[in-house]
């Protein structure tokens, strides 16, 4: 009975453990095209193989909620979102967006032939660099309503 | 009587609608003057006789500066996609040029006094920009490398406060042409300038916008003083309540009060009338001119202002 107590309670959680997003590090990658932002991507998994759409989610969730910096190409943006906080007041949406092939796919694109994978101890370091068409993110946020734009109130 | 009563509900919602319509705050690209004066750009002032004060010319520079040229359009461009049109410095040029005639009759009509305005007064009064955004930039060249360091500055012209900034020196280039680089820079730096206009457009919604207010009387002979009293209170103080009624939360203060002086600065107006049309300076200090020609104090007086966020309300005459 309590077995299958549990297997029920681990049913349960498996779609969130599945949207949950990797451990993963942020920086620019240089100046994006107008309308975009380039950023590399590092996942650390205990894979070697992840899936380009797992870097580019994280690419999107960084560019709204992190922001990123480097340091060589002199480069520092703040979050899109304006805030980390944007994501706590917004949970249902966020969960929605960042759903497996949810919306957020439609925002990036992985450089090809950017990917790379480096054994650092017991995980992999897997590296991709991603545009992100951040004006366009924006002004979608902005028309449902999430984030503020220069425009609202006027 | 249903239609009737739909037109009633109709007219009653109309001003609800116009009080939403905000007038949105115009802003214009201008060049800094380090830039004018980096680039030979700075002319002596017209309206100095000594000719020791050089102002920027911005005609000039817009006709002669390809780079300028660009740089304005590429903020113009974004400043679009955000939904802000500018207000485009070489037609405000243009159409001063055009109205320096008109200027002339009027300064001959109110009694020979000359028209003491720089060309950046003359742009704020024309363009009536809420918001200068200030470009500035400069090549760094170490042997074969050149890299860009620029500067975007948003000063409201109604305190002539920095507002927003954004400022660094791009990756250096071997072999970028100098507008690649610029324009790099401009898309680069552009977010974070936004986001910093975001933030003093949420607080002019919030908490109104800032003047600067003096109120003065005019030396006729008149024996009339801040000190003057109207059953019973001093002058200043029937001021001083009828600022703490108008301004926005009651946000001013009285920096500077003396029998003929009174200062007021980070005055914070509505940025609308009761009938929701736009409010600015020239109006908010016509309410305390009209204010007081009334009864009980019957005193006449006259509207100065200067810029867009600086009025004298001067006291005695007109």
């Amino acid at each position: 009975m309590r077995k299958v107590l549990l297997f029920f309670m681990f049913m349960l959680a498996l779609p969130v453990m599945a949207d949950e997003l990797p451990d993963y590090q942020i920086e620019g990658a240089g100046t994006g095209s107008q309308g975009t932002y380039l950023v590399r991507i590092s996942v650390l998994s205990k894979k070697s193989k992840i899936k380009d759409d797992e870097i580019g989610r994280c690419a999107v969730h960084g560019v709204l909620f992190r922001g990123f910096a480097n340091k060589e190409a002199r480069q520092q943006q703040k979050p899109l979102a304006g805030s980390p906080m944007v994501e706590q007041q917004n949970v249902k949406f966020f969960e929605d967006f960042f759903k497996e092939d949810g919306v957020y796919s439609n925002y990036y694109q992985i450089v090809s032939g950017s990917r790379q994978v480096v054994k650092a101890g017991k995980q992999y370091k897997v590296t991709g660099t991603v545009t992100v068409a951040k004006d366009q993110l924006r002004k979608d946020l902005q028309d449902a309503g999430i984030i503020k734009g220069l425009n609202t109130g006027f | 009587m249903k239609k009737t009563l739909l037109a009633i509900i109709a007219m009653a919602l109309l001003p609800l609608s116009m009080m939403g319509q905000a007038k949105k705050p115009t802003l214009m690209v201008i060049p800094a003057d380090t830039w004018c004066a980096a680039n030979g750009y700075m002319v002596p002032d017209p309206g100095d006789q000594d000719k020791k004060t050089r102002v920027p010319d911005y005609e000039q520079a817009i006709l002669e500066n390809m780079d300028l040229y660009n740089v304005i359009t590429k903020v113009g461009e974004l400043m679009s996609e955000q939904g802000f049109p500018l207000k485009d410095l070489s037609q405000t040029v243009k159409s001063i040029n055009q109205n320096t005639a008109e200027d002339e009759m009027l300064t001959s009509r109110t009694g020979g006094s000359t028209l003491a305005e720089t060309p950046l007064d003359r742009l704020l009064n024309r363009a009536k920009a809420d918001i200068l955004i200030e470009v500035a930039w400069k090549v760094n060249t170490v042997g074969p490398k050149r890299s860009i360091t620029y500067t975007l500055r948003g000063l409201d012209a109604y305190t002539n406060k920095q507002v927003a900034a954004a400022t660094g020196t791009g990756a250096p280039s071997f072999s970028a042409e100098l507008p690649v680089l610029l324009e790099e820079a401009v898309v680069e730096k552009m977010d974070g300038f936004v986001s910093q206009l975001q933030d003093h457009f949420n607080d002019l919604m919030e908490n109104g916008r800032e003047i600067n207010i003096d109120v003065r009387i005019f030396d006729n002979g008149s024996g009339l003083s801040f000190e003057e009293e109207y059953d019973g209170e001093e002058l200043t103080d029937i001021i001083d309540n009828w600022m703490a009624e108008n301004t926005v939360n009651h946000r001013y203060n009285l920096s500077d009060a003396t029998d003929l002086v009174l200062r007021y600065e980070q005055v914070r107006i509505p940025l609308y009338r009761a009938n929701g049309r736009p409010m600015d300076t020239r109006q908010f200090v016509g309410e305390l001119r009209k204010y007081l020609s009334a009864a009980p104090y019957s005193i006449t007086s006259k509207v100065l202002t200067k810029g867009l966020g600086r009025a004298n309300l001067i006291l005695g005459e007109k």
